[in-house]
């Protein structure tokens, strides 16, 4: 017997219950003349279980060689084509891009800060509208 | 062993071995019997064979054992599709009842519903150790776990238990006569 009332409260309340099991336990021969029926049976409730796996396996297989079949790249032709390759003395190399130094660049801006010099026509203002082009030259006070 | 020597053996064990059944198919009676029929039938066929090695019990119910999980199998395929478990209460807080000075049937009624709560490891090395008097060594070997294993299942299932149960230090001294409240 424990000495911990704890578990001796739980084998009191085990043993109440074996003594319950006990009185509505079937009749050792009922079950083995059970059992025996069961033996002599054909195998059809075992077969139905067996049958389940079977039939799952099977399709598991089915579904994986399916699946395997579709995503199978295109057969390549067994002989390779010999294909002459490409004579690469003729070939004129590519020039490398220039290499972009510092002193090279220019502001996409740039062309704002250009006088009209620069661009070799002059500007007109509304003032010299009508008049020549070319201004006349100034009389020497002299 | 020969068939003869196996049967008396079974029947020597025989009301245990039903209150084994009983406990692996969660109290079912009838699935238990039908459990006690395949185990013996597993033994008397050879299917299932006794090395000598150890205790006949401890090996009978490894055998009940293993043919109540395997049946518990075939029932979930059996099954496949259905909610077999749907209508099945499930306990919350708001459910429960505190439920006073039981008498002894009554109190019995709720151990039991309380043992069916628990999980199966724990479930199990409680009825062998408590109900088949079995020792945790025994009871490891009958569960096919570790002795380590079982007794952390045995600890958890007391716990379990008493907490299902709401015993209360002083309920479990010696000599207290009312039953003890319950928490369900």
């Amino acid at each position: 017997m424990n000495s911990n009332p704890e578990e001796n409260r739980l084998q009191a309340l085990f043993g109440e219950l074996k003594q319950q099991d006990e009185r509505m336990a079937p009749a050792f021969e009922r079950v083995l003349s059970g059992a025996r029926r069961r033996e002599s049976q054909p195998i059809a409730g075992r077969i139905g279980y067996t049958a389940f796996i079977a039939a799952a396996a099977a399709l598991v297989i089915v579904v994986v060689t399916i699946g395997m079949l579709s995503h199978r790249p295109a057969v390549q032709p067994s002989i390779a084509v010999q294909t002459p390759r490409p004579d690469r003395s003729n070939v004129t190399p590519v020039p490398e891009p220039a290499a972009l130094s510092l002193g090279n660049w220019q502001s996409p801006t740039a062309f704002l800060l250009q006088s009209s010099d620069e661009w070799g026509q002059p500007v007109e203002t509304p003032d010299d509208a009508g008049f020549p082009a070319t201004r006349p030259q100034s009389k020497d006070p002299t | 062993m020969d068939e003869q020597r196996l049967r008396q053996l079974l029947e020597k064990h025989h009301r245990e071995s039903f209150g084994w059944a009983l406990c692996c198919c969660r109290r079912d009676r009838l699935r238990a019997e039908d459990v006690l029929q395949r185990a013996y039938l597993k033994v008397l066929a050879g299917k299932a064979r006794f090395d000598d090695r150890g205790s006949f019990k401890t090996w009978l119910f490894a055998v009940i054992r293993t043919t109540a999980r395997d049946e518990r199998r075939r029932e979930v395929l059996r099954r496949v599709g259905f909610l077999r478990y749907a209508g099945e209460a499930r306990e919350t807080p708001a459910e429960q009842v505190a439920v006073e000075a039981l008498d002894r049937e009554q109190l019995q009624a709720v151990f039991q519903k309380a043992l069916e709560k628990l999980p199966g490891r724990q479930r199990q090395v409680l009825q062998l150790v408590f109900y088949h008097d079995m020792s945790l060594s025994e009871a490891a070997k009958a569960m096919a776990v570790s002795i380590g294993s079982a007794r952390t299942h045995y600890e958890r299932g007391k716990k379990a238990l008493r907490e299902r149960l709401d015993w209360k230090p002083d309920e479990l001294e010696p000599g207290r006569k009312s039953a003890p409240s319950i928490v369900w």
